[in-house]
């Protein structure tokens, strides 16, 4: 394993009677990762992992340089490690039965670095109520005070399930410019999964595309808008043109749908093809409603 | 694990009508039947669930997977409830002691001595440490629902136990006990320091058993 990794997971497994986990992915510093896969797909499984929360039976794991094995009393990882990770996972949070004002000496505890005055003014900035219980928050407010606690205790590592699902789109933006501006510093990671393409596209630097618990696609988010492209063409023409760089394919009404990575060279040489630009959410209808040529 | 005492200490706070309602009600029976050392073991057993209760409300909204996600480990947790636990008994006993002696202030008749009232505190206090470390290892392992029903099994199996032995050897066992206590209460009572010393070491062991097992539960466990 290297140096210079947030997190390596390599063939990490995880067994279950109806699924199963394969996953390999890397995060590298300074870099934003985006997991998606559609729900069930193990998106959350892979955090969960990561976290400690379910025990790995096989494979190798790497979080912030520290190795985790495969016992189930070994999986949790170390306290040192946990307080440099900020963490916000879907469906979980605070205590219902507590204020902002409650949670603050608890956070104060737990990371050495917390900034209690940082913390203090992005509630006050996004008008979270100080003194109501977090279970008269709304959905959006729960989510924003999770991310909140995340990055203000200097956390190096983020790992963000779902964080802007139940927020409107100003304050996703809002919150998305939020984490950019943690990344601006140095040796900061990010791993985020998300069902909201458009904030992936504008946001992440990779991303891991998994699939019934394995990944099956890796690209760099540049890349993925540039150079790949959707093309639709009719069955004849489709028996005709160079299937060379083509990735997946999808049968349509009107014929194939098809994912290059090489648009520019279908622009150049069949420049009769429809050719739609790359993006997530094609990537993630055909290749998983597709099959892989 | 001074966050997590500090979390539960503010849930406490918040929820405090609740345990207030356990200590007014026992004081209230108390009254009402002349009994007080009843009064004692309610709001000693009351305070007891504590714990267990703090451990529901963070099982409560998945609130425990966050907290697993947070810089504690799975040690900590179970150690921290297992103190709260044993504080919240002990200040229930204390406190409970205090209003038993006002109590018997207004029935002199019903009026014991300190150190009986003191034996009475730890006779409950052992059976409520034994009962916590029997019931916690199963409601860490099972969830709420199922753990209850495994703790009223585990009651009707100690009952149907009890009333078998009673049936079929009881006569022979209540003979039994008479000599045992004839030839040997007398050590009892007046080494009292003794037995309570005994007593404290066979319940710690028990105590301490079950937080070990706590402790190995909650690190297998997958949230």
């Amino acid at each position: 394993m290297g140096k210079d990794v947030m997190i390596k997971l390599n063939h990490v497994q995880k067994k279950y009677p109806d699924f199963s986990m394969d996953c390999s992915l890397t995060v590298y510093p300074g870099m934003i990762t985006g997991l998606i896969g559609a729900n069930g797909e193990g998106k959350s499984t892979t955090f969960k992992l990561i976290l400690g929360l379910i025990g790995k039976e096989a494979g190798e794991m790497e979080v912030l340089g520290k190795k985790r094995e495969c016992s189930n009393d070994g999986k949790q990882p170390e306290k040192e490690i946990l307080q440099q990770t900020g963490v916000v996972l879907a469906e979980t949070g605070f205590g219902s039965y507590f204020t902002i004002h409650d949670i603050i000496p608890f956070l104060e505890d737990l990371y050495p670095e917390f900034e209690k005055d940082k913390f203090l003014q992005y509630c006050e900035e996004y008008k979270l109520p100080m003194n109501k219980k977090i279970k008269e928050f709304s959905t959006g407010m729960k989510r924003k005070l999770q991310i909140f606690a995340a990055i203000t205790h200097k956390a190096k590592l983020l790992l963000l399930d779902e964080p802007t699902s139940g927020l409107d789109v100003v304050a996703r933006e809002q919150m998305l410019t939020l984490l950019r501006e943690y990344m601006e510093t140095e040796g900061r990671a990010i791993l985020i999964s998300s069902h909201l393409s458009g904030d992936l596209e504008t946001f992440c630097d990779d991303i891991y595309l998994i699939q019934k618990g394995t990944i099956t696609f890796h690209e760099e988010m540049d890349r993925l808008l540039d150079a790949y492209g959707l093309l639709k063409v009719s069955d004849e023409v489709y028996k005709k043109m160079d299937k060379s760089h083509i990735i997946c394919r999808k049968k349509e009404n009107f014929g194939w749908s098809c994912l290059t990575d090489q648009k520019a060279y279908y622009q150049m040489h069949n420049p009769e093809i429809v050719i739609e630009k790359g993006s997530v959410d094609e990537l993630i209808l055909l290749m998983a409603g597709g099959e892989r040529i | 694990m001074k966050a997590l005492l500090m979390k539960d200490l503010r849930t406490l706070k918040n929820e405090r009508r609740l345990w207030v309602s356990i200590i007014g009600v026992s004081v209230l029976f108390g009254v009402l039947f002349q009994n007080w050392y009843f009064m004692m073991g309610y709001i000693m057993f009351g305070l007891s669930m504590i714990a267990r209760t703090m451990y529901q409300y963070d099982v409560a909204d998945q609130g425990i997977v966050y907290l697993m996600t947070l810089p504690i480990t799975r040690k900590e947790y179970v150690k921290e409830k297992y103190l709260l636990s044993l504080m919240s008994i002990c200040i229930g006993g204390i406190l409970s002691m205090i209003l038993t002696k006002i109590g018997m202030l207004f029935t002199p008749d019903q009026a014991d001595s300190n150190q009986e009232i003191f034996s009475a505190f730890l006779g409950i206090l052992a059976v409520a440490l034994v009962l916590q470390a029997i019931i916690f290892p199963v409601e860490l392992k099972y969830d709420v629902s199922k753990s209850r029903i495994i703790i009223l099994l585990l009651v009707m199996g100690i009952i149907i136990l009890f009333t078998a032995f009673d049936m079929l050897i009881g006569a022979i066992l209540v003979a039994f006990i008479t000599i045992f206590v004839d030839a040997f209460g007398g050590i009892f009572i007046q080494h009292f320091l003794g037995t309570v010393l005994l007593s404290a070491v066979v319940v710690g062991m028990i105590y301490f058993s079950s937080y070990r097992k706590s402790v190995k539960i909650m690190g297998q466990k997958e949230f």
